[in-house]
């Protein structure tokens, strides 16, 4: 319940958050941290449900979603290997990491639908997913709930 | 993990994603999905607090513009006056014009109901690559794909994406928004796009011998089957003329101050477009 409650807060604040940040992800911190203390079913809901938002929200033909979290999901699996996932370092590198992704993966599906790119906004738009993200993360793991931990010795 | 699963991983995904793309860009079910319920969640968790925000608005905004009302007041009973006076003139014009088009033979326009809608909020995440606005209306309301949006002083866009209560308008300053034209005065014909936020529009195919004057308002022609003919769109602000080419280099400026839109109407069509046809026939 607890969990349901503050999964339902993150999402309404994200979508506050997008409308007042336009281009930006305030959901990819959530994913971060669900992947890390909750179990892989609820990340995949909440991914799903995420992503509908993204999607539906937006001006796209569908498909941008599922690539932008399968990116974030890729450079968090592969970055856990070599890096602490609690530090904020690692979580500034991974910002930066999809600041860059959502460049190119926007451009994809710009010239996939023909669409015209604005390049200086979509940059601009980059560059405070770079700063947000780590900033997010931050807030939202020292929120979340410690007694929704799923430590790996109990689990 | 061995590196080949992980390849062949990788590729196996890639191969689905694909196929979901293409599936998804012919069929468009994925997206409407996306539309029903992302869409719609937005809207909902966006409507209660921006209408806080307006009553919280209109609550100050009731009292500060309780200073020099009665200045304004006077002002404003000048204007209708005016107006009432140019009312006048016009409906004796409308209704000669109407005569002449029925001595004429000319089949009745469409008819068109006006709908206010709120302006909930601007472009929202990281999809949001078209300049769009999302309004508190949709299908439930009638409101469907390219339903003409407006405002007091003109045209805005038109529905792009309808969700059950809410929707997405594209904006005439988007580059893949084309509404089609004529000047006010002169009429000159030409098709108004959309160049991104905050540039110039540019009218393009207005033709080389036309007349289009600096300052003239252009004015949709009806002939893209989207907008009705006669809303005010835009006003010229340059044109050139330049030798060896067959049309005119014009660029003009919204009517609409689409950063501080709060409401807007929608145009939805009495008769579709399908019954239409039958008064040609």
């Amino acid at each position: 319940m607890l969990a349901a409650l503050w999964w339902i807060a993150f999402t309404v604040c994200g979508i506050w958050g997008q409308m007042l940040v336009p281009g930006v992800d305030f959901f990819a911190p959530g994913m971060t941290i669900s992947l890390r203390w909750q179990r892989p079913p609820v990340t995949i809901a909440l991914t799903l449900i995420w992503m509908a938002i993204q999607e539906g929200a937006g001006g796209l033909a569908f498909g941008y979603g599922i690539l932008w979290y399968a990116t974030l999901f890729l450079l968090l699996t592969v970055g856990r290997w070599l890096l602490d996932p609690g530090s904020l370092q690692f979580q500034a590198l991974l910002g930066v990491a999809l600041g860059l992704a959502h460049f190119f993966l926007l451009y994809l599906m710009a010239v996939l639908e023909m669409r015209a790119f604005p390049v200086k906004r979509v940059l601009l738009e980059c560059l405070l997913q770079i700063l947000i993200y780590p900033a997010l993360w931050y807030a939202a793991e020292n929120l979340f709930p410690e007694r929704l931990k799923r430590h790996e010795e109990s689990a | 993990m061995n590196p080949k699963k992980v390849a062949i991983f990788l590729v196996a995904g890639l191969f689905v994603y694909l196929s979901l793309y293409t599936w998804n860009l012919r069929s468009g079910h994925l997206t409407r999905l996306s539309t029903y319920s992302g869409l719609d969640s937005v809207g909902t968790v966006l409507r209660p607090g921006r209408w806080l925000g307006v009553k919280g608005a209109d609550f100050i905004e009731r009292y500060v513009d309780l200073v020099g009302l009665k200045q304004q007041n006077e002002a404003l009973e000048a204007e209708v006056k005016a107006l009432r006076l140019e009312n006048m003139t016009l409906r004796e014009r409308a209704e000669a014009t109407a005569r002449v088009e029925k001595l004429l033979g000319f089949p009745d326009p469409p008819e068109w109901k006006r709908e206010g809608a709120r302006v909930i909020a601007q472009r929202v995440g990281p999809t949001a690559i078209l300049e769009t606005i999302l309004v508190d209306r949709g299908k439930h309301t009638g409101a469907v794909e390219d339903t003409p949006v407006l405002s007091v002083d003109g045209v805005v866009g038109r529905i792009y994406r309808a969700g059950l209560t809410v929707a997405t308008v594209l904006l005439l300053t988007d580059p893949s928004s084309r509404i089609a034209v004529v000047g006010r005065d002169n009429r000159a014909a030409g098709v108004v796009y959309g160049m991104g936020a905050g540039e110039k529009l540019v009218v393009k195919y207005v033709g080389f011998t036309s007349t289009l004057e600096q300052g003239e308002i252009l004015v949709t022609s009806g002939m893209d089957g989207v907008f009705p003919k006669g809303l005010p769109v835009a006003r010229v602000t340059s044109v050139k003329r330049e030798e060896g080419t067959l049309f005119m280099d014009v660029q003009a400026a919204p009517l609409v101050d689409i950063p501080h839109l709060e409401e807007v109407l929608l145009l939805k069509r009495a008769a579709q477009p399908e019954d239409a046809r039958a008064l040609w026939e």
